[in-house]
């Protein structure tokens, strides 16, 4: 060791300390970017605008982009569930939408439980016998139809 | 393991690269998440810039342990340059009439901070990397195995510390992973 120069020697150092890099697998690459609190999907993005970058320089000479970065850009494109085209760019907005408003919609902890107000309904001087009993039967309907719908929301 | 690129996605090639240049910034005392001081260029940087050139077929190989080694050679080489572009060189004493003139020297520049350069000397780095576990039995044990007794194979260090070379492979994947979460550069300097 006597004869390497000094980067060989602390490269070989590290790698008695620290792991051989081709020993070090998948997973364990991504334990280390874990430890360093590295969010991956967020550095996928980053490097897929840039090689994005590279490929619209590529066509603007009007030169295909090389086999291998046309394959890493579908690669991430695929991990991060980025768009292909604008179509499925605006579907996946539309479903992001989507998701959001019934989320927003959603209760967080179930309705609270509803009560009718009894000041109209028990006025018996201004309604009939038959005018009762129809209030009481539309409450019964709209209890249930909120009951329902609580737990679709649940669902 | 596939070492051959060919079979390696994108995602998979820039995690391992990615986690590689974490490793070898936090070795020279730099977190992987700031830029390289008087280059700019922060861990990320280096990995697409050599991806680029691996992508666009300015680099020819097929193995991932010659992107590896490249990767660790473009950080210390620039970490090189860094050095030069963040010294200024000044006279160690002051020279002319201190009464008269405020001429800048090095007595009035007492740095307190490590110079880049000073983590590509291998006794600093060495000592770095011993107090960086000094608290942990079973990796300052690697640590001397490596360091005093200039062993190299896992199964060299297996021998002299009477374990496995799985176990030695277990603590450099703890010293690893201490490393990248932490950084050498926590450790205070003494000198």
């Amino acid at each position: 060791m006597k004869n390497k120069n000094r980067n060989d020697r602390l490269g070989q150092l590290s790698n008695s300390l620290f792991g051989v890099p081709d020993d070090i697998s998948h997973a364990e690459a991504v334990e280390d970017l874990e430890a360093a609190s590295i969010d991956r999907e967020e550095l996928f993005r980053r490097m897929y605008d840039k090689l994005c970058l590279l490929a619209r320089d590529y066509r603007l000479k009007g030169e295909e982009p090389p086999h291998r970065l046309k394959k890493a850009l579908e690669d991430l494109r695929k991990s991060v569930g980025l768009p292909r085209t604008k179509e499925e760019c605006d579907r996946q907005a539309d479903s992001t939408v989507s998701k959001l408003l019934e989320a927003v919609k959603r209760p967080k902890f179930g309705l609270p439980k509803l009560a009718f107000s009894s000041e109209f309904r028990n006025k018996t001087s201004e309604q009939s016998a038959e005018d009762q009993r129809i209030i009481e039967s539309l409450e019964e309907e709209l209890k249930k139809d909120l009951e329902r719908e609580e737990e679709e929301n649940q669902n | 393991m596939s070492n051959t690129l060919a079979e390696v996605e994108a995602c998979e090639l820039i995690e391992k690269l990615m986690a590689h240049a974490l490793r070898v910034f936090a070795e020279y005392g730099l977190s992987g998440k700031n830029a390289m001081p008087g280059v700019g260029l922060s861990a990320e940087d280096f990995v697409f810039d050599l991806l680029r050139e691996y992508l666009v077929g300015r680099i020819k190989t097929k193995d991932l342990s010659y992107l590896y080694t490249a990767l660790r050679n473009d950080i210390i080489d620039k970490l090189k340059s860094a050095s030069h572009k963040t010294t200024d060189h000044m006279p160690p004493l002051p020279q002319g009439d201190r009464a008269t003139e405020k001429p800048e020297c090095l007595d009035d520049f007492p740095s307190r901070g490590v110079r880049p350069d000073d983590y590509l000397c291998e006794e600093s780095y060495k000592l770095r990397v011993r107090r960086s576990v000094a608290d942990k039995p079973d990796l300052r044990d690697v640590v001397e195995a490596v360091f005093d007794l200039d062993l190299e194979k896992p199964g060299e260090i297996a021998d002299a510390l009477n374990t496995t070379a799985k176990d030695i492979y277990a603590r450099n994947r703890k010293l690893r992973l201490r490393l990248v979460g932490q950084g050498i550069a926590e450790v205070p300097d003494e000198k």
